[in-house]
């Protein structure tokens, strides 16, 4: 079943919550407007307001709302409008959220999603393109997955839902419309298990989310030059499958990181270190990343482009490894 | 004696490049000894005179004295009038490090974990830019990375580098040292590689560069060192050997009782050693003044390997049966293959054998490994017309050469030599007895 990425999001809950009706979704728009990607759209009709509200814009308020109903026993999967916007409730999240499980015991649990659309989105510029993975990798109790495809998402959201603890989930702006095959049957895919793109023996890219898509056009380009090219999309970066990445190196022995996030501090700033500490006898050469440049995101949508990493800027660094 | 590897427990010293008593600086080659793997050069950790302690093929275990810089005349003296001493030993700044550990333990690797400021600059001097794979890859194809051609950014060695100096034969920075050998032996070990190398040079029609390094270098250091230094003779005998060879066969038809298969090398080994005990001046070490002749017999071995020529060590062999002396044969010449000798199972040699019987070599000069003073060689068995009991018939033959240093035996030695191993060699029963 060909299906868009929204509609596996939105599946993914519609299934968990017909299967345990302790799991509640609130958020901005989310109801009667069904989201403004239309990925909740008539699960108010079908499971109720009690079940589907909406918030007022008060992030830090709703974020701690739904870490109370979790830790009362409800299941909340809750969505901030845009990713940005966990800035306004990021106390609660790096603190209260991402600590309350080691700071007050096993008594405590904490089933809680926190859903966001994230990156670039054609000139929505600085304060509305943030992908924050790595800020949140940067806090010990919180789970991070950012999928790059219908089939990831709907797996792995399905599996966020049914853990005890918080999940960081994050779904790129642009790949809401992109379609891709799902099975019909029941499925969910456990976080920490990369995926391969996409088999290649010379250099691994290990990309997320948008990149992931990216990092394949560029690996189509090289094959052509005889560059063969690994994609490893891990799919969660916590818990991060280190073994996916040590079977990978052990084959093409060169890596590249790619993301869309700023370089400085990033995602593939963690990923380089890990693999040159842990791996350093597998790599060939240092560890690549190729990642946003250090500034704020402009609204002009050339600029913009030329900010972020396509295609051929990833195929362009990789020939450089050779 | 410096610690210059992981695996590294005892060293030999194979020159001293400071005379006794001679002003060295803080910094200066004062020696060179040589480990399981390479020849290494030790530097003065000081200024000073040197003392020197230990002679050239000594072997001495790490953190051993070897000898002592001394910081003036008046302490020098002393030294050499035998008392205690005040002096720095040169081995003692070897060994401080495990008292004051190194500052930064976990940056250093661990081959150069244990070594003097002053060797340490040496080892940062000659720092190897590799990737992390590279050096993997060396490690697994034996490859030295000083005599690899880095294509790398910033003149970093990666791993086609090491791969494409593996291919073309520069392997070798594996195991031993003390290696010396026949002349036709080494070229046996030496082959492989030059052979593929030379392949390539046709077909690319460019000249191939293959530095020496490790295991080869050394190897080649000992043999220029031993044809400079002694006064090398060979001598070479055609044997009957077909009784020998009926001998064998009875042997053979007897394995299941023995319980093992008695080669044609056990019995030549055999007759040898036989032939040391009657005539012990060849079983002897010459140091340029004296002559040690040994009651026992540590019989080194020629193997070719992989990785060049090894010669392992059979400590007491006059003491073995024929069954024991073939296993232990068969036993070190296995480890030597797959490269697991122990450091020291290539020293202390007393005298040497290389038998190159399996190639179509009939006769050689073998160069003697010092400072032992001879050294066996066997050739082929080869069927040819003979005069056996006046009749001209077909007869199993075997040439036997010997190469000895004329310094210590001559021609009525190494002629009564011979007349005791064709003795054993016509007469196999006696190898035995």
């Amino acid at each position: 079943m060909l299906v868009t990425f929204a509609q596996a999001v939105g599946d993914a809950m519609r299934e968990e919550m017909r299967r345990d009706d302790r799991i509640l979704i609130f958020g901005e728009d989310i109801a009667e407007f069904g989201n403004i990607f239309g990925i909740t759209r008539g699960m108010l009709e079908e499971f109720g307001s009690k079940r589907v509200r909406n918030t007022p814009i008060s992030e830090m308020a709703f974020i701690g709302a739904a870490m109370g109903a979790a830790e009362t026993g409800l299941r909340p999967c809750v969505e901030l409008m845009y990713s940005d916007f966990s800035l306004v409730a990021f106390a609660e999240i790096y603190h209260c959220i991402a600590k309350w499980r080691y700071m007050h015991g096993p008594e405590y649990k904490l089933p809680l999603v926190i859903r966001s659309a994230m990156g670039s989105s054609f000139g929505a510029t600085g304060e509305h393109s943030n992908c924050l993975e790595s800020l949140y990798m940067h806090s010990p109790g919180l789970l991070v997955a950012s999928p790059s495809t219908a089939y990831d998402a709907k797996g792995l959201l399905k599996e966020a839902i049914r853990n005890d603890n918080p999940v960081m989930f994050f779904e790129h702006k642009q790949l809401y419309k992109t379609k891709g095959e799902v099975p019909e049957e029941e499925y969910t895919i456990p976080f920490g298990v990369a995926d391969i793109k996409r088999e290649g023996s010379d250099v691994t890219i290990i990309a997320i989310g948008l990149m992931v898509g990216r990092a394949l056009e560029a690996a189509e380009a090289l094959a052509k030059e005889g560059i063969s090219v690994e994609v490893l999309d891990p799919r969660t970066l916590v818990p991060f499958d280190k073994e996916a990445v040590r079977k990978s190196l052990s084959k093409t022995h060169r890596a590249m990181v790619v993301e869309e996030s700023n370089k400085t501090s990033g995602v593939g700033a963690e990923l380089a270190a890990m693999m040159q500490e842990e791996m350093y006898d597998e790599l060939d050469g240092p560890v690549v990343r190729v990642a946003a440049l250090d500034v704020p995101l402009p609204y002009n949508i050339e600029l913009e482009k030329y900010a972020i990493p396509d295609a051929e800027q990833i195929a362009a660094a990789i020939r450089k490894m050779f | 004696m410096p610690k210059a590897g992981l695996t590294m427990i005892e060293g030999t010293i194979t020159s001293w490049r400071g005379a006794e008593g001679a002003q060295v600086a803080s910094g200066q080659v004062v020696m060179e000894y040589e480990n399981e793997k390479n020849i290494i050069e030790c530097l003065s950790p000081y200024d000073g005179l040197l003392h020197i302690v230990a002679r050239v093929g000594d072997v001495i275990p790490v953190g051993g004295t070897i000898g002592y810089i001394a910081e003036n005349q008046e302490e020098y003296a002393a030294l050499q009038g035998g008392a205690g001493p005040e002096a720095a030993p040169v081995a003692a700044a070897a060994a401080a490090p495990a008292a004051t550990p190194a500052a930064t333990p976990e940056a250093t690797p661990a081959a150069a974990a244990s070594l003097p400021a002053a060797l340490q600059s040496q080892q940062d001097q000659g720092r190897i830019n590799a990737t992390g794979y590279a050096k993997k890859l060396a490690q697994q194809h034996q490859v030295d990375l000083r005599a690899v051609k880095p294509s790398g950014a910033n003149g970093r060695i990666v791993a086609k580098d090491v791969l494409a100096q593996a291919g073309s034969g520069g392997a070798g920075a594996g195991t031993t040292a003390a290696a010396t050998v026949s002349a036709a032996a080494t070229a046996v070990a030496a082959t492989p590689g030059a052979s593929a190398a030379a392949g390539r040079a046709a077909v690319s029609g460019e000249p191939v560069i293959t530095p020496l390094a490790g295991l080869k270098r050394a190897v080649a250091n000992n043999m220029f060192e031993s044809l400079h230094s002694m006064a090398q003779c060979s001598n070479t005998v055609e044997f009957d050997v077909t009784g020998l060879i009926d001998f064998r066969s009875k042997l053979l038809e007897n394995e299941v009782f023995l319980g093992r298969k008695i080669t044609l090398n056990d019995l030549l080994t055999m007759a040898a050693i036989r032939t040391l005990q009657k005539n012990p001046l060849l079983n002897s070490t010459f140091d340029g003044t004296n002559i040690t002749t040994y009651p026992n017999i540590n019989l080194g071995t020629a193997v070719a390997t992989d990785i060049g020529l090894m010669v392992p060590v059979i400590a007491n062999a006059e003491q073995l049966t024929l069954l024991e002396l073939s296993q232990a044969l068969r036993e070190v010449a296995a480890r030597a293959r797959e490269n697991k000798l122990q450091p020291g199972e290539q020293s202390r040699g007393t005298f040497t054998l290389t038998n190159v019987g399996m190639f179509p070599i009939d006769t050689g000069t073998p160069i003697i490994s010092p400072p032992q003073v001879a050294i066996i060689g066997f050739g082929r068995t080869i069927k040819k017309p003979a005069v056996y009991q006046d009749q001209i018939c077909i007869r199993t033959m075997m040439t036997v050469f010997i190469t000895y240093d004329h310094r210590v035996l001559d021609g009525a030695a190494i002629g009564t030599a011979l007349q005791t191993l064709q003795k054993y060699l016509e007469n196999p029963a006696l190898i035995c007895v």
